[in-house]
């Protein structure tokens, strides 16, 4: 257990903890042997799929058209049950491993207690013992021992069983009917996404199609999929993945074209549109490099959107239909995928990766995912005197701002009525002008008496969020944290509204060098870019909020106190 | 008209869907273990989905019997075809 003493992390309260006696009698074999069952029933349905892989070719008009989609959903429902299994046999081994750990510190306990000469009962109570020093140590091992057995079984929470296979009306639940001559072929008519339908409605429409239905609209109809708000997260992942080979392939046929043509021409090269060529090619090669990263982090392409000069996209860290906390980084100026995503990937996938620790040490282990949103156009150096679309500018934050709400009403609709999670707590590390588009977004709700999945808001070398008082972004004050890099100017600007530094009321994070709450050094920020740097204290401060326990966040030292002279803050000069 | 679909081929493969769906996966064992887990973890509330075997056995049933009956519909195909196949060859024989 990283840093803390024992009684400090344990996150259930302890009498609904399992019993020392309970504990004795878990049998993690029985649990391991359950995972063994598991994977080797995963194995056979494997084998299954590989021995019905094949199609017969040339069989050609109705019924083999009928008999093949038939073929290719069975095939699709086989390998949803794979996985299911897999999950399954993953989670009871996860599960035998953390009873394994929890009964060795009870054991541990034991020992101690036992050479001291007393006796731990099965209602954590010692007894008899010789040396009454010894009793804290062993009544805190037992507690964090019993803390852990508790925790051992979260991971069993997320496994499905994938019903929809018996319960999906028009689901795999009969022989096809038109793979027979003289038989009527089968049906197979494809299901329209309705149209104006808010994430709510659209989420609950998708939910009640069979499976096959959605796998085929997502197969054959991406770009719509892709569009609509509210659609589980595995749909816009699959969806946009098309739309993004597509898209490369399309990018890389016009470049070639274009460069051709334009050895050819007496027309300057730049006038013919190369440049908006290449970098198209070069966010979507941005896009495509950080999908294929091999980090076992199964990320997804949440969003993916061409239609503008650059490439908007948003990609996870991991599944978010099955987190439990999300971190969406909402950057600013200048961003584009092909200038920043894989940078900006490395540094939410180590944020949130730390965030999913300081959950699984300190919070309910229910994991945190991150999502690096570029979902909307930032404004670019070229752009700064162009009035709607300058740094200067409110006008991109506000559009911005519209973009991450319906972003987010989307996940949340998409888990609450597709899968049946509950709304997941985002936090947003918004840096810079991103910060101006988040605080877009949380005013307008507010304004509107809106509510949105935002627990918990970060703004990180902002120059500003568009509000006067914080109030005004709709959030409790312990909701709002602001981190002040030293050498980072950009804060200094305060040129939307008020100086976020300067709020009364809300948490100002630490960013110097401090001694962290698992033990390890905190490292100082440095500069405009600094605030998600691994091993930083930025970075631990983020990931606690994240990982909701922003109790573990550091916070910076306030100018009264005697240890730091912060000159360069003018409310430290005041 | 003469097809251009291998009828044999056809018919093995409905015959090896048949197989697969029939072949008996180890869902006896799975169901022993996955109901010994409320025994093994006393004092932890098991997740609905695992408070009995029996939706993780109903489900393997199930696919059992799609891929089966799925290999059902194919043998039906493909002997629908030979024999539709033996109808134009006998016809075909007349009007020579």
């Amino acid at each position: 257990m990283p840093g803390g003493s024992n009684e400090a992390v344990v996150t259930h309260a302890p009498d609904s903890l399992p019993s020392v006696g309970q504990l004795r009698g878990a049998n993690p074999a029985q649990v391991r042997a359950a995972a063994s069952a598991a994977r080797s029933v995963q194995r056979q349905v494997e084998a299954q799929l590989r021995a019905l892989a094949r199609m017969p070719g040339g069989w050609e008009g109705p019924a083999g058209v009928e008999a093949t989609a038939r073929h290719a959903e069975v095939v699709l429902v086989g390998e949803v049950l794979e996985a299911a299994l897999g999950d399954l046999a993953t989670a009871l081994e996860g599960a035998a491993d953390g009873v394994d750990g929890a009964r060795r510190l009870l054991a541990h306990a034991e020992l101690t207690c036992g050479r001291a000469g007393g006796h731990l009962t099965d209602v954590g109570g010692v007894v008899g013992l010789l040396d009454p020093a010894v009793e804290p140590v062993v009544r805190a091992s037992a507690l964090e021992a019993r803390r852990r057995y508790a925790v051992a079984a979260l991971g069993l929470r997320r496994v499905q069983v994938p019903r929809w296979m018996m319960a999906s009306p028009g689901s795999l639940t009969a022989p096809p009917t038109g793979s027979g001559l003289g038989e009527a072929p089968m049906q197979t008519s494809l299901p329209t996404i309705p149209q104006h339908l808010d994430p709510q409605a659209m989420a609950s429409w998708f939910a009640e199609l069979p499976v096959t239905a959605q796998a085929v609209l997502v197969a054959r109809q991406p770009d719509t999929v892709a569009a609509a708000e509210g659609l589980p997260a595995w749909a816009h992942d699959a969806a946009n993945r098309l739309r993004l080979d597509r898209a490369i392939r399309d990018a890389d046929l016009a470049l070639q074209a274009a460069t051709t043509a334009a050895l050819s021409s007496p027309t300057p090269i730049d006038d013919l549109g190369l440049g908006a060529l290449r970098d198209r090619v070069a966010d979507l090669r941005a896009i495509a490099d950080v999908l294929d990263r091999q980090d076992g982090h199964d990320r997804q392409l949440l969003a993916l959107d061409l239609s503008g000069r650059r490439v908007l996209v948003a990609i996870s860290t991991g599944d978010i239909d099955r987190a439990g906390r999300l971190a969406v980084f909402v950057p600013g100026f200048t961003v584009t995928p092909a200038t920043h995503l894989r940078g900006y990937d490395t540094r939410v996938t180590a944020g949130s990766d730390l965030a999913s620790s300081i959950d699984r040490s300190w919070g309910t282990g229910e994991g945190v995912v991150g999502i690096t949103w570029l979902g909307y156009a930032a404004p670019q150096i070229d752009e700064v005197l162009d009035r709607s679309r300058s740094v200067a500018s409110r006008l991109p934050a506000e559009e911005g701002g519209q973009h991450l709400r319906a972003f987010l009403d989307g996940l949340a609709a998409s888990r609450e009525r597709s899968i049946g999670a509950s709304t997941p707590d985002v936090s947003i590390w918004a840096h810079s002008y991103g910060s101006l588009v988040a605080g877009s977004m949380l005013a307008a709700a507010a304004q509107r008496h809106e509510s949105t999945p935002v627990r918990a808001v970060v703004a990180l070398g902002s120059p500003g969020m568009g509000v006067s008082i914080p109030a005004q972004l709709g959030l409790r004050l312990d909701q709002i944290f602001v981190a002040e890099a030293e050498l980072d100017p950009i804060p200094e600007l305060g040129v939307f509204s008020s100086d976020p530094g300067h709020w009364a009321g809300v948490t100002q994070l630490e960013t110097e060098a401090r001694p962290l709450p698992d033990g390890s050094p905190g490292a100082a920020g440095r500069g405009h870019e600094s605030y998600l740097t691994p091993g930083s204290t930025s970075a631990w401060n983020l990931a606690a909020i994240a990982a909701g326990r922003p109790d573990l966040a550091l916070t910076r030292w306030r100018c009264d106190e005697p240890r730091v002279l912060r000159l360069r803050d003018p409310a430290c000069r005041a | 008209m003469r097809l251009r679909v291998d009828v044999d081929e056809l018919l093995a493969l409905g015959g090896r869907w048949t197989q697969v769906g029939n072949a008996a996966t180890s869902t006896g064992l799975l169901r022993a273990a996955l109901g010994s887990l409320p025994a093994a973890l006393p004092g932890l509330t098991p997740p609905s989905d695992l408070v009995g075997p029996a939706p993780w056995v109903e489900v393997l049933q199930h696919w059992s019997r799609t891929v089966e009956g799925h290999g059902a519909a194919l043998s039906r195909a493909a002997t629908a075809y030979r024999a539709a196949d033996e109808v134009c060859r006998v016809a075909a024989t007349r009007l020579s």
